[in-house]
Order: C-alpha cells, then sequence, then structure tokens
C-alpha cells in the first residue's frame, strides 16, 4: 500500500473526531457522560493505526500519544481539584469532572495516534526528490509546498531535537527548581516568596532566551533555500512539451 | 515573474511555515486544561506575536491561521473554527499596528500586544458564548460551550495573552537589538 493510499486512510477516518458524525449519534454510556461512541472510535482509530503503520511503529505512537495526554489530564484534574478546595468552583465536588477528565484522556488517544500517524507515514525527502526530479518543471505552487516541508521538516527534526538537547546538557529543568522553595526547607514564606518570584523571572528570562534560539534555528537557512528552489526549472509549455 | 520576486515569495513562505511550526509546537507542548470550557492554557500565541512585530500583518495573520489551529487538531478539534479567526486576527492587529522590526518604538510595540491579548480574549468570548451556543444548534459537535463557561475562561485566556505578550515583547527586544536600533 503506497503512502498516499494510507493516507486517504486515516483522513476518511479521522472525518469523526473534527465533525461528530456519527460518533457522536450513540449516546449510550458506560459511565456517566462517556459514551460507547467514543469509545468505539478510540478502539477503531487505534486498530487501524496499528494495521498501517505496523507493530514496529505503534507503540511510539502511542507513547507519544501518552506523554502529551498524561500531562493535560492530571494537571486539569489536579486544576479542579484546587478550584474545589479554594471553593472556587464545583459544588458537588471535584469528582464532578472526572468523567470530563476520562473523555479528555479518550479523545487525546484517539486524535494523538492518528495525527502522528498521517505525519509520519509522509515521505518527505522522498516527495522532495520527486518533486526535485520532475523532467517537467516545478510550478509556483510546488515550488511553496517544497519550501514549507523543508523548513517543517528542518524544525520538527532538527531544531526542536537540538534545543531539548542543550536544555538537558545546561540542566535548564534542574535550575527551575529550587530546594529552598520545599516545605521543610528552613528559609521563612517571605524569602520563599522572593526566591519564587525570582524563579518565575528567571523562567520568563529563559523561554524569552529559547524561543530567540529557536527563532534564529528555524530562519537561518530560509534565504538560502529560497534562492536554491526559485532556480529550479518553472513548468513553461516548452517544459511540458518535453 | 522576476527570479528576485519569486525568492522574496518563498521567502515569506518558509517565514510563515517556520513560525506556524513553532506555534503548533509552542501549542502543543504546554497545555494545562480550562476545566470549565475543556479548553486548555498554551503559550503558542508568543509564536503568533512575535511572527506579526517582526513581519508584519500579514505574515502574523497567517501564522495565526495556521499553526494553533493545527495544534487544536490534536485533541480540540472543536476549537479550531474559532483557534483560527481568533489568532489569525490577533496577528494581523498586532502586526499592522506594531509590525516590522526597524522603526518601531516600544510603546508602539507594547500597543500591538494589548490589542492583540483583547483580540484573544474577546474573540474567544464571543465564539464561546455566542457563535458556539448558535452553531450548536444545527451541528452538536459545537456544543461544547455557553456564556458561563465563556465568563469562566476570561482570566484564563486574559492569563495566557498576557504571559506570551510579555515572552513575545521580550524576544522583539533581542532582535530590535540585533537589528541595530
Amino acid at each position: 500500500m503506497n503512502w498516499k493510499l494510507k493516507f486517504l486512510i486515516l483522513m476518511i477516518i479521522g472525518v469523526p473526531a473534527f465533525t461528530g458524525y456519527p460518533v457522536a449519534s450513540y449516546e449510550a454510556e458506560i459511565l456517566r457522560g462517556i459514551t460507547y461512541g467514543w469509545v468505539v472510535y478510540f478502539l477503531v482509530v487505534n486498530l487501524f493505526v496499528l494495521i498501517i503503520t505496523g507493530r514496529q511503529f505503534f507503540p511510539n505512537v502511542v507513547t507519544i500519544a501518552v506523554l502529551i495526554a498524561m500531562p493535560v489530564v492530571f494537571v486539569g484534574a489536579g486544576i479542579s481539584y484546587l478550584i474545589f478546595w479554594f471553593g472556587l468552583g464545583y459544588p458537588e465536588g471535584a469528582a464532578q469532572y472526572s468523567a470530563h477528565y476520562v473523555s479528555l484522556c479518550i479523545t487525546m488517544l484517539t486524535v494523538i495516534p492518528l495525527a502522528l500517524s498521517m505525519v509520519a507515514i509522509i515521505p518527505f525527502q522522498d516527495v522532495e526528490q520527486n518533486m526535485l526530479n520532475k523532467t517537467t518543471g516545478v510550478s509556483k505552487f510546488e515550488k511553496f509546498v517544497l519550501m514549507f516541508l523543508r523548513v517543517f521538516n528542518h524544525i520538527v527534526f532538527f531544531v526542536i531535537p537540538n534545543i531539548i538537547e542543550t536544555m538537558r546538557e545546561e540542566s535548564q529543568y534542574k535550575k527551575w527548581i529550587n530546594s529552598a522553595l520545599r516545605a521543610s526547607s528552613p528559609v521563612p514564606l517571605a524569602g520563599k516568596l522572593r526566591l519564587l518570584g525570582q524563579r518565575l523571572t528567571g523562567l520568563i528570562r529563559d523561554m524569552i532566551q529559547v524561543g530567540v534560539e529557536g527563532i534564529c534555528a528555524s530562519i537561518q537557512y530560509i534565504p538560502l533555500w529560497a534562492v536554491e528552489i526559485s532556480q529550479l526549472p518553472g513548468r513553461s509549455k516548452k517544459n511540458l512539451d518535453n | 515573474m522576476s527570479n528576485s520576486s519569486e525568492v522574496k515569495q518563498l521567502v515569506n513562505v518558509g517565514i510563515v511555515a517556520a513560525f506556524a511550526t513553532l506555534a503548533f509546537v509552542g501549542t502543543t507542548i504546554i497545555r494545562i486544561p480550562i476545566p470549565a470550557t475543556g479548553g486548555y492554557f498554551n503559550l503558542g500565541d508568543t509564536f503568533v506575536m512575535i511572527a506579526a512585530l517582526l513581519y508584519g500583518p500579514m505574515i502574523g495573520g497567517l501564522v495565526g491561521l495556521i499553526g494553533p489551529a493545527a495544534a487544536d487538531a490534536i485533541g480540540f478539534p472543536q476549537f479550531i473554527l474559532a483557534t483560527a479567526i481568533v489568532k489569525g486576527l490577533e496577528g494581523a492587529a498586532v502586526g499592522a499596528i506594531g509590525g516590522k522590526t526597524k522603526g518601531t518604538s516600544p510603546g508602539r510595540v507594547i500597543i500591538a500586544l494589548v490589542v492583540g491579548i483583547f483580540i484573544l480574549v474577546a474573540g474567544y468570548f464571543v465564539f464561546e458564548a455566542y457563535i458556539y451556543p448558535m452553531l450548536a444548534k444545527t451541528v452538536r459537535f459545537f456544543g461544547v460551550t455557553d456564556a458561563k463557561a465563556a465568563l469562566a475562561e476570561l482570566i484564563p485566556n486574559l492569563l495566557q495573552g498576557g504571559i506570551s505578550a510579555v515572552i513575545a515583547f521580550g524576544i522583539w527586544r533581542v532582535f530590535r537589538r540585533k537589528a541595530g536600533n
């Protein structure tokens, strides 16, 4: 099966996720707020992703989906609990939102593997090579697509991994946590609040630095690529006749 | 078409692709859910705002239209429509008021960012309180919010816009220094 057919199948399977049809029509609930429709859809999508991407790739997709979904679901549940704890909402208790987080988890574990598979099955290098090898010339639209693909590829497979690796090497994650902020630390509350303020300022400063590095690394080759791509032969009538 | 104008167009496409991808990543990596609406807090706006400030309204608008909406496709598809329109407008407005690195004063940039935050907060409020409930009458998929939920999202959206604007302003200052202003 070629990648275009795989992509088409995944696109068709993805339609209910974006329109709700016909999944939302099955309203019978397994638990309060969790319908059979969405649970069955979640199973069907993951089955198709497994069949289309293969047994070797599927665990990676699920791992990434879980890594993205879990913080969202658990941090969200934590925030809900804090809102309840401070008496700012949920008169029926924090459990009122349990179903929301379970369904959010199901949605994310459905849509993330689908979206990641759709990106992963596109052989960007081959698409680019095919365009470059065309004897009939390259249309203006194809040149734009080529540029978009190159930049997307460069950022996803080069810029972001490099930034994460640099942050890991420089122990930036550890820098944001200070042992003096712990509840057991002997530092007085005023001191802890001052430290927290300094940490937040430092965090913003680090985010600005990461943002600048990310932007510079992302756009540095664009002028060069633009010149390179513009020199490809255009799709003129003469080229088409050849 | 002359080669130089084609190069310029290709550079613009590359810039839109770069910032849209960065906005997509920024929106996807930091996601804090807002329980009342099922939406989430994120920092993707930073890249929409900075693209608008550095390259003007057209590129800012396109980045806002593509990047964050693509991120919504992962897990929050109901919000794609609202995000594409609100963030597209946000990028276009920020770029129209404070666009381009050279010759723009910090005061003007701050005004542009404040307008951007206002569009973000007001735009989502209008969509969640009025447009989505209206659409939900014919397409149930949009039945995720109401006026009460939209009110609950005002402060998280304000915080999201504010923090993103602070970071975008910091990045703009670095580029402005590099540009020699």
